[in-house]
């Protein structure tokens, strides 16, 4: 039966072609609308390590000015980086397993191969903590130990795109590279290396590539490499010469670096209290000026906080989901209007033995093959549309292809087409039912 | 075959009752073929909608095949009407998507019938109305007299008990009527029953029986009378016994 109610609506599609393909093109539209925005909200929203979002914590410390609220973060919050000297005093403590700071400084790199031009880059500062907490797959070498980042050893780690630029994709471990006037040795290169969203660095960069140059922390420190810092800073307190920048990272109160830690299972609370320990000794030696006020957030919570763009993304969801079912209830009307004209053969089919259920099925069947061509349709745009955002928005604020129709995607406007024309439909599908097949048979 | 009694049928709008059918009643044994007459607005299409079970009643009974179809769900009644009741219209009302096949293919589709079964009825029948040939044809296709055969070719597929024809001739030259009676005759031959509404009296007379409506009332057709019930006198032939002269003339055995 159901073969023959598909045949005699695809008979009544063809029929109307122009209000056939005005309705698909309005569920198309509505569609191609809410998973497009909902292909956004999941970017946005997703977790972005599910192997370890549950042991991977953001780290925070009130350090700030007592007579001021920071900005930028809900009241109450402390600032949503640390200083560099609380990240050297809190790397002090043995209960996380892996961690470390994550901060951006700028220079200029200078490769070994002459024929590639000496360009300005940003320079991911890590400690050697940040591959292991991460899991950052290698392509080639490895990623540095806690003794380089002690010693100050001349390493880096490079992405799979500089090494590409940088080496022409060869193994380059062994090569070296000039930052400033400091040169490097290259003791890995990562492979495909791009989380969406970039989870450990949500201040600066959230959806962009991963830098290509990762060297131990502290060579911020070292004026031959010309690094300065950059990225998203914050400061108050005393004004602190630059000059030296050793001697200005251990006196400042910018704060300037994310800090993450990665805790075993019922650690939290112990890191926690170790933290507002730290925090009561700095205080007595005249610095955080406030009352404990210490975090450690989990990677999702975190994300949560951080991603405004996210929040309203969802919001936009539901208001694209409601814009879908505008779209719908507009086409109950066209609907009807065709249902109702072919109230003839309605009677027809009633009186060949066809039930109200079986007219209400036929009819409801035909709202649903128009709102799956819609929602196929609009499954389509909403991939071009992605593809155009993506074009359209430069790469330093989202790497490519950041944004596309992922195969869930498929499942939603296929659910979203369906309820649409089921909104749209019942009704018109329910009045088609009603006709009085006497009546109509004698208007025939 | 059909019994209704006392049947009562009121349209009603805010202000005015129109009485359709007023105790109407009718008796309508297996094979018969009786032509409804009457003028227009006395009932005849109610009579036939009711007889249906496209519409309902308001007061009395209604037996089709010894079951009371009074007061049946909606499923049921068109189960009823699929199974039992084939319908042939003035205006032929093929389904004008579908082919000729298709049309006829559609009562059977309800029915649930198997495609093999489907496929032996459908050329059983456009054999029967001789329009074999035309079976892949789209009724635009088709002359008026070949639509309403493909009609008659739809309502006898699903071999049903009782056929209903609201002035089948209705839309057609005399010619072609006739031939379209030529081959209601030969159905009823066959043992199906037919209620036929029409207004031409040459075609009413080739029926077994004639009926008049008047006024929502069955009358006598000569003296006008009001006969509430029409039963009819208990007769050995079987149904064909009564099959039409060569020359199709009947005698009315009711009227």
């Amino acid at each position: 039966m159901l073969g023959f109610y598909v045949h005699m609506a695809v008979k009544s599609l063809r029929a109307t072609p122009l209000i056939s393909l005005v309705t698909v093109f309005a569920i198309g539209i509505g569609v191609t609308v809410s998973t497009t925005i909902i292909s956004v909200e999941n970017i946005l929203t997703r977790d972005p390590f599910p192997a370890k979002s549950d042991k991977l914590f953001n780290v925070r410390m009130d350090s700030w000015d007592p007579d001021s609220q920071f900005f930028d973060v809900a009241p109450g919050e402390p600032p949503k980086q640390i200083t560099y000297r609380d990240m050297v005093g809190i790397m002090e403590s043995d209960i996380p397993r892996h961690q470390t700071g994550v901060g951006t400084g700028l220079s200029f790199v200078f490769p070994e191969n002459d024929l590639v031009r000496p360009y300005r880059a940003a320079v991911q500062l890590v400690h050697a903590g940040f591959f292991p907490l991460t899991q950052a797959p290698f392509r080639y070498g490895q990623g540095w130990n806690q003794a380089a980042d002690r010693n100050r050893d001349p390493v880096c780690v490079l992405s799979q795109e500089a090494n590409e630029k940088l080496f022409g994709g060869e193994d380059s471990v062994g090569r070296q590279l000039r930052i400033g006037k400091r040169n490097f040795s290259v003791i890995g290169v990562l492979d495909h290396f791009n989380p969406t969203p970039k989870y450990y660095d949500t201040i600066n960069d959230v959806f962009g590539d991963t830098c290509e140059i990762l060297v131990p922390f502290d060579f911020i420190k070292e004026d031959d490499t010309g690094l300065s810092i950059s990225g998203n800073t914050d400061n108050w307190g005393p004004r602190v010469p630059r000059d030296d920048t050793a001697k200005f990272l251990a006196a400042t109160e910018m704060c300037w670096i994310q800090f993450w830690v990665e805790l075993d299972s019922g650690k939290r609370r112990a890191y926690h209290d170790y933290l507002d320990a730290y925090a009561a000794g700095q205080r007595e030696l005249g610095r955080f000026p406030r009352e404990n006020n210490n975090r450690v957030t989990p990677l999702l919570n975190w994300l949560a906080q951080r991603n405004d763009s996210a929040e309203q993304t969802r919001a936009m969801a539901w208001i694209s989901v409601m814009f879908l079912l505008i779209c719908a209830l507009n086409i109950t009307g066209l609907l009807l209007g065709k249902f109702l004209s072919r109230s003839g053969l309605v009677g027809v089919h009633r009186a060949l033995g066809a039930s109200k259920r079986s007219i209400f099925a036929q009819h409801l069947l035909e709202c649903w093959l128009l709102g799956i061509a819609g929602g196929l349709a609009g499954l389509v745009a909403s991939g071009a549309l992605l593809r155009f955002i993506n074009a359209a928005v430069p790469s330093s604020i989202f790497h490519d292809q950041v944004f596309s129709v992922e195969p869930s995607m498929f499942w939603l406007a296929l659910g979203l087409s369906l309820i649409a024309s089921l909104v749209a439909g019942v009704y018109p599908a329910w009045r088609a039912c009603q006709i009085a097949p006497a009546v109509q048979l004698k208007l025939q | 075959m059909l019994r209704m009694e006392h049947v009562k049928k009121i349209y009603r709008t805010d202000y005015i009752e129109t009485y359709a059918l007023s105790d109407f009643s009718l008796y309508v044994e297996e094979g018969d073929f009786l032509a409804v007459m009457g003028p227009s607005g006395a009932g005849k299409s109610t009579f036939l909608n009711i007889a249906g079970l496209l519409d309902g009643f308001d007061e009395g009974c209604y037996y089709l095949d010894e079951r009371d179809v009074t007061g049946l769900s909606d499923a049921e009644s068109a189960a009823i009407r699929n199974q039992k009741i084939g319908f042939i219209f003035q205006s032929f009302n093929l389904i004008p998507d579908l082919s000729v096949f298709d049309n006829v293919d559609v009562p059977l589709r309800y029915r649930g019938f198997n495609r093999a079964d489907r496929k032996r009825r459908i050329e059983s029948a456009l054999e029967t109305v001789g329009l074999a040939g035309r079976a892949r044809h789209h009724p635009s296709q088709l002359s008026g007299g070949q639509q309403q055969r493909v009609a008659i070719a739809r309502a006898i597929a699903g071999s049903p008990r009782l056929i209903l024809a609201d002035e089948p001739t209705g839309n057609l030259d005399t010619a072609m009527a006739r031939a379209i009676m030529d081959l209601l005759e030969k159905i009823n031959n066959q043992g199906t029953t037919i209620i036929m509404v029409t207004h031409d009296h040459e075609l009413a007379r080739r029926a077994r029986r004639q009926i008049h409506v008047l006024d929502g009332r069955m009358v006598d057709v000569s003296g006008g009378n009001v006969r509430p019930l029409l039963k009819p006198e208990p007769t050995p032939d079987a149904p064909a016994a009564d099959a039409p002269s060569d020359n199709g003339e009947r005698t009315s055995r009711s009227a």
